[in-house]
């Protein structure tokens, strides 16, 4: 089975078990929203996996030719943006589909292995209170967890699925 | 080779403008039409493309789709404005399966170009399969004085990123400090923090935004150290940590 492959299983397993480590992620960073994205392989795009808060929010792709989530993908560094909308590449596809626009987003590389998998983003909504946008603490907190994220894969469970 | 004082470095890195430095920005392309490089000096640039199942650096027109590249030639623009740089395309989706190699060849076609300071703001995990190919390419740029600077997300010395980690390398990591400002890390693996935050970067179609990561900060470093070349050329990287290290705040 590819590589790729093989990580789908897996994501696929635990999304029955759910990804608290997310959702932990959400509190601790102070976003509305943690998003897991991974390679799609052949087609050359990211795809969104998982979502805290919901499945509106899984299935999109973003191609790896634009994007700050393909910057982070490509150059494997962290980034953190506080105006999004001042930004004139920012690909506004998924706030335009969701209703919900987007402020302030970190994004930090995912790796599985030896090799960069996918980005895990936090963001925070616009509101028409006053929102604080992200820092740089929140910043280095999410890469951890990134770095931490795939750690946690019960890996003998993907042998199973890797094998049938 | 005239070593400067300690004054005579800390003037060249306030008042240098990079002149005679040739600088290689291995990243993902530059819009050099972008109005922020109205009057940068390119060089010919490359990117490392797969044909017919080889991969090699070929001269091509930069073309930056993702931005990162002109960002961090941005703030090196801003940072060393009389440098020549150099774009090498190293970062693309279509060369991510051969990442490392990209990397490798990028880096040889900027050697042989001439480049002196090679701005590499991406990372790898550091695996021990790959880490002979990077140890062999920034060795080679430390003997032959070349200055790589590398970015790194400095999220656990456990963690090894390449070629952040390695030691010939003047690793940089992001911090909330002022222009011509940087510290040493005594101790760390990545040696140096730099302005990393909110920094204002030029994007693809004409626009800038303001970004904080690691790679903006490597970007502030290559700018100072080709501030400090221009001065004082020829200089080892080994010299110059040294006198960014006693000079830092």
């Amino acid at each position: 089975m590819r590589g790729l492959d093989r990580l789908e299983a897996v994501v696929d397993q635990w999304k029955n078990s759910g990804w608290q480590i997310l959702d932990e992620a959400l509190g601790s960073l102070g976003a509305d929203n943690v998003i897991l994205w991974l390679d799609e392989g052949d087609s050359d795009s990211l795809k969104s996996v998982y979502a805290t808060l919901g499945d509106e929010f899984i299935g999109f792709r973003q191609s790896l030719s634009k994007g700050l989530i393909s910057q982070v993908f490509l150059s494997g560094m962290p980034l953190l943006e506080k105006d999004l909308k001042a930004r004139n590449e920012h690909d506004p596809s998924m706030d335009e589909h969701t209703g919900v626009r987007c402020q302030s987003m970190i994004v930090a590389p995912v790796t599985w292995g030896d090799e960069i998998v996918g980005v895990l983003s936090g963001v925070r909504f616009e509101s028409e209170r006053l929102v604080e946008p992200f820092e740089l603490d929140q910043l280095n907190e999410l890469a951890i967890i990134s770095k931490k994220l795939m750690d946690d894969f019960e890996i003998e469970g993907c042998d199973e699925a890797t094998n049938s | 080779m005239k070593l400067p004082t300690r004054n005579e470095a800390r003037q060249a890195i306030q008042d240098g403008k990079g002149e005679g430095v040739v600088i290689a920005i291995l990243d993902s392309g530059i819009e050099e039409k972008h109005p922020h490089f109205d009057e940068c000096c390119f060089l010919k640039g490359y990117e490392v493309v797969a044909m017919d199942g080889k991969v090699d650096a070929l001269e091509s027109e930069s073309i930056d789709e993702v931005g990162h590249g002109t960002a961090v030639a941005g703030i090196i623009h801003s940072m060393a404005p009389r440098a020549r740089l150099m774009s090498v395309k190293v970062l693309a989706g279509g060369m991510r399966r051969q990442h490392h190699e990209a990397v490798r060849l990028g880096v040889q076609k900027a050697l042989s170009e001439g480049a002196i300071v090679l701005n590499c703001s991406f990372g790898v995990p550091g695996a021990s399969y790959s880490l002979p190919g990077y140890k062999s390419w920034t060795d080679e740029a430390f003997r032959n004085d070349c200055h790589v600077v590398s970015a790194s997300s400095n999220t656990s010395a456990e963690l090894p990123e390449w070629p952040g980690h390695l030691l010939t390398t003047h690793s940089v990591t992001a911090a909330d400090f002022e222009e011509d400002v940087w510290e040493y890390r005594s101790g760390h693996q990545v040696a140096f923090g730099a302005k990393g935050v909110d920094v204002k970067v030029p994007c693809p179609g004409g626009g800038y935004a303001s970004l904080t990561g690691s790679s903006f900060a490597a970007a502030h470093f290559s700018g100072l150290v080709a501030r400090l070349l221009s001065v004082f050329p020829k200089m080892s990287p080994s010299l110059v940590r040294d006198i960014f290290r006693s000079l830092a705040k």
